[in-house]
């Protein structure tokens, strides 16, 4: 080990195998031992979707971290980037219609998925959030999420509601 | 159902509407008809969810349920209520089921709920293999939770009606009265909340003064428009008029009678304008001071959640900023717009009496001002509020940097910090540019607008004064005269719009502070303990700090008065969450923490917290002296007890060795203590607070074993009479604890005496050994841990 570094070990991927089993879960194995299932979590969820993914069996314990699911074979990648998909799934706000406040709560109608949707946010200042790649997250009473992927693109109308709140 | 629709027409009843939310576990009549079309027996269903996604990325409605011999699911689309009710009586569009899925209940084994980003997935173990059930979207992992919950337990045969507990619906934030789903407030207590209408509630104590005040700005205006009548008009028409054929005399004495005339007004309108100055100055001060102690005052009412939730900047701004934006406004704005606004309607009235004509033409011209202002104003707002964000954020990355000097200085990041410094900077001068871009953009070409008015009347006027004699020479240089004069308002009430822009975004926020219900509220008529004993039972505890993340997980502990309860477990497990719950420092989500029999929702939170002595894992120390931080909590305790309380802590030998002793200016701009000091002061400070119960945060975390021990010696003097609970990591912390709890991941695993645990071999026994050999391996002699066993022996 280098002295002055840090270094991380990574699961060896040309070992790993992803599927789906019957029942539609994502399973691994590794060297052709079989891990059950296994849940997949990312370690910079905006940043990097499909780098440094942690590995964990069904009891969350770590099996490992895998650099870039790119290092896969295609079938496992495949099945991989499903897994993600449905786990980090986030409801998409295409668009904002209306934002009324009354007393400190923030009501919202949006459109999500070509469908509209309202909801109500409680502390603006801590229920929307930027994150560094300009993702604008909501967080709603319930503790549902939002993700408005980027803020400067979305059309100038919604844009000019939200603006007041940004901070 | 029609004939029902017709009758409740006939006799002007409206037909409440269907209710679109349901108790939850029960379904909703409309479903059940639609379940049972398709032949599901709905009567016999034990417990039902309601989820919001048919798929892992879809949304719709879909039902999960189950009775005896089976669980269903049932994907029914329920066609959305039109907003706008075409007519009154359609019945409801009927819904729609998609599928209908159904699983006998002897092949599921354990239903899961698991949690991902935004939403979940129920699952169900057979044989060792799981199976999906379905999805939610993460805010109803509560309900999914239950269900799970309720599923499980009818499962093992055991008994699950206890857990059924139906939804109380919506209730008014404010007065407590039902609200549609979805909403918060009663439309009573909504429309009450116009923020202008409450900035002027603030001074409904000084009316009469405000009454005042009002009348001699209109005296003193008033006054200011008479000026012209005399120094221009007469002037001109009567004393300068060419064709003037009365005598030198008279023409002096007209002059004479001009110019006292205008300094006679001048003069009273000078006092006027004092006098109500004067009055402005007295009044402000008291009111903005009152504004001030009321935003405080909310605040302090506010409950721990609602500070963790705000970044310090925001609030700071609040109280300072805010409340002088507020203030300015009234000391200068509103006198000057009460003043202008009679102004102008003064020289209007004034003008029309002059000439008609002229005035429509002036009038005409400048509807497009009016036109203007109102989309002015709306931009201005917004500009305002975005400055305001700018230097909250500018206020907290100070306060950040000043509460985190030590570490930057250590990373010798100080250059990074300018630059983020910096940048932040320069967004509020960004912000503050356009503000004054703008400003300087709108308001000249408003005054070049005005200017060209004028030329445009008097260019007008002449053509009247030359052609006709609808008007005199002085009255077309009054009417420039006025004009003039109307301008100088004009502008200033365009730009005190602004102005009133900016203080009415800054009461929006004060008032929002002022709004916050705080989430741990008394009851109307606490009980009140006559004699605090410090039993602590906890039952069935869950709680979380965000929405859908459970932090205690059905924990259920019991201490009897006097006794020591010693908790240990992994960092993040939630220790100090129970400790918090305890103080009632936030409400539980579900399950009851009871102190003395009582729930603690039912104790008066003065007296609980007065009994509830926390010494923390952080401890802040107020600004002032060592003794004024001992006695916080006992202002009135004498020297005697400050210092009797300081030895008892262990501190008393290093506070005497201050040169300042207990006159040390501590706190933020004082004299800084080393960790294990300001933990000595904190127990200190419990101590003289005398407690009941006893709640030691890792108290001792950062003391040397020797100070521990002097520490715990006394605290056991102290125990006596007293409930203690100690969280630590050190296990030789708690070697006095009558019982112990191991807490893992929000339960409680292990719950037992010393010995019992050390039998059982257990998380408790593990943890034990492993510190065991620990210190063995650092060199720390056996001797020392017989020594302390047979320090235990000795004192049984
Ligand atoms: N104000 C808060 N908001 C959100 N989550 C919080 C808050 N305070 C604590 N938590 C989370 O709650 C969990 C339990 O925290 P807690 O402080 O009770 O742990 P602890 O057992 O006292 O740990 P330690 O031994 O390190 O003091 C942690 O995962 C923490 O991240
Ligand atoms: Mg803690």
């Amino acid at each position: 080990m280098n002295d002055n570094k840090l270094s991380l070990e990574f699961l060896k991927t040309d070992e790993c195998s992803f599927s789906f089993n019957q029942n539609g879960f994502l399973v691994l194995s590794v060297d052709g031992e079989s891990k059950g299932r296994i849940k997949l979590i990312r370690s910079y969820p905006y940043s990097l979707t499909d780098e440094y993914i942690c590995v964990h069996d069904i009891e969350d314990n770590e099996i490992g971290i895998i650099r870039d699911l790119k290092e896969l074979d295609e079938s496992s990648l495949n099945c991989a980037l499903k897994e993600l998909q449905n786990r980090y799934y986030c409801p998409t706000i295409t668009s904002v219609k209306s934002i009324k406040e009354r007393m400190g709560h923030f009501y919202f109608d949006v459109v999500i998925d070509g469908k509209e949707k309202s909801f109500t946010v409680r502390d603006l200042t801590r229920n929307l959030r930027s994150t560094n790649e300009n993702t604008l997250l909501i967080f709603d009473m319930d503790g549902n999420r939002y993700i408005i992927p980027n803020q400067e693109k979305i059309e100038p109308k919604s844009r000019r509601l939200l603006e007041p709140y940004l901070y | 159902m029609k004939i029902i629709n017709k009758v409740l027409f006939k006799l002007h009843i409206k037909k409440p509407p269907r209710p679109n939310f349901s108790p939850s576990g029960i379904l909703p009549g409309h479903i059940k008809e639609v379940l049972q079309e398709n032949e599901l027996n709905t009567d016999s269903i034990i417990y039902s969810l309601k989820t919001d996604m048919t798929g892992a990325e879809a949304f719709g409605d879909c039902y999960i349920m189950f009775d005896e011999k089976g669980l269903y699911i049932a994907e029914i689309e329920e066609p959305e209520i039109p907003k706008k009710k075409k007519k009154k009586n359609t019945p409801p569009p009927k819904p729609v089921l998609h599928k209908l899925t159904a699983l006998p209940i002897n092949e599921i084994d354990e239903i899961f709920a698991e949690q991902y980003l935004a939403t979940g997935q129920l699952t169900y173990k057979y044989n060792e293999e799981y199976f999906s059930l379905g999805y939610f979207s993460i805010g109803l992992l509560s309900k999914a939770d239950s269900f799970k919950k309720i599923f499980n337990i009818f499962k093992q045969g055991k008994d699950y009606n206890q857990y059924i507990t139906g939804d109380k619906g919506s209730m008014c934030q404010k007065c407590g009265a039902p609200v549609p789903p979805g909403m918060h407030f009663c439309k009573d207590c909504v429309s009450k909340n116009s923020t202008i209408k409450r900035l002027f509630s603030f001074f409904g104590d000084v009316k009469w003064k405000m009454v005042f005040i009002i009348v001699f700005i209109l005296f003193s205006n008033a006054l200011n428009l008479l000026i012209p009548q005399f120094s221009t008009q007469k002037l001109y028409d009567e004393v300068l008029n060419p064709g003037n054929t009365l005598g030198y005399d008279a023409l002096l004495k007209g002059l004479f009678t001009v110019v006292l005339s205008m300094a006679a007004i001048k003069i009273f309108n000078q006092l006027f304008t004092l006098v109500y100055q004067y009055l402005v100055a007295g009044m402000l001060p008291n009111v903005i001071y009152s504004i001030k102690i009321k935003i405080f005052k909310a605040m302090q009412r506010l409950s721990v959640g609602f500070y963790t939730h705000k970044q310090t900047g925001s609030l700071m701004e609040r109280v300072t900023r805010d409340s002088n934006n507020i203030y300015w406004f009234f000391v200068d704005g509103f006198p000057y717009l009460i003043g202008s606004a009679i102004t102008v309607i003064g020289i209007i009235v004034i003008m029309f009496a002059t000439s008609v004509k002229l005035t429509l033409i002036t009038l005409l011209a400048s509807t497009v001002i009016f036109v203007c202002y109102p989309l002015f104003h709306k931009l201005f707002k917004k500009m305002h509020h975005k400055v305001w964000v700018q230097h909250s954020k500018l206020t907290s990355k100070v306060s950040d940097n000043i509460n985190g000097h030590r570490i930057i200085k250590a990373f010798s990041k100080e250059d990074d910090e300018l630059n983020a410094f910096t940048k932040i900077s320069d967004k509020v001068r960004d912000a503050e540019v356009t503000v004054a871009n703008a400003e300087n953009t709108v308001f000249p070409i408003l005054s070049i607008f005005i200017y060209l008015l004028g030329a445009l009347v008097l260019g007008y006027g002449g053509v009247l004064c030359i052609t006709t004699d609808e008007l005199t020479i002085g009255q077309l240089l009054t009417f420039v005269v006025y004009l003039q004069m109307i301008q100088s308002p004009i502008d200033f009430l365009s730009w005190v719009l602004n102005w009133w822009a900016r203080c009415v975004d800054s009461a929006q926020r004060v008032f929002e502070i002022m709004d916050t219900e705080p989430d741990v509220k008394d009851i109307e008529n606490p009980v009140i303990l006559e004699s605090f004993r410090g039993e602590i039972e906890i039952n069935e505890l869950q709680f979380e700090y965000e929405p859908a993340h459970p932090i205690i997980k059905n924990l259920s502990l019991k201490i009897g008065e006097g006794e020591m309860l010693g908790i240990v477990g992994k960092t993040g497990a939630g220790k100090t969450t129970i400790s918090n719950l305890i103080a009632r420092l936030y409400d539980p989500k579900e399950g009851v923490v009871k102190i003395d029999g009582y729930d603690v929702k039912e104790l008066s939170s003065k007296q609980l917290r007065k009994n509830i002595g926390i010494v923390s894992q952080d401890i802040f120390l107020f600004m002032g002296t060592i003794a004024d931080n001992i006695r916080y909590a006992r202002p009135d305790a004498t020297n005697d007890e400050v210092i009797a309380a300081a030895k008892a802590a262990s501190a008393h030998s290093f506070i005497s060795k201050l040169p300042d002793g207990y006159e040390t200016w501590v706190g933020s701009g004082g004299q800084d203590l080393s960790g294990g000091e300001r933990q000595r002061i904190s127990i200190a400070r419990t101590i003289i607070q005398n407690p009941k119960i006893l709640i030691l945060d890792e108290a001792t975390a950062a003391m040397d074993t020797e100070t521990e021990r002097n520490i715990q010696n006394s605290i056991s003097e102290l125990k006596s009479g007293r409930t203690t609970i100690a969280i630590a990591h050190r296990l030789s912390t708690l070697r006095d604890a009558d019982k112990l709890a191991v807490i893992d991941d929000g339960e409680c695993i292990e719950f037992g005496t010393f010995d019992e645990l050390m039998e059982k071999k257990g998380a408790y026994y593990k943890l034990f050994k492993l510190q065991e050999e620990a210190l063995k391996f650092i060199g720390i002699e056996q001797a020392d841990e017989e020594d302390e066993k047979e320090e235990k022996e000795n004192e049984r």
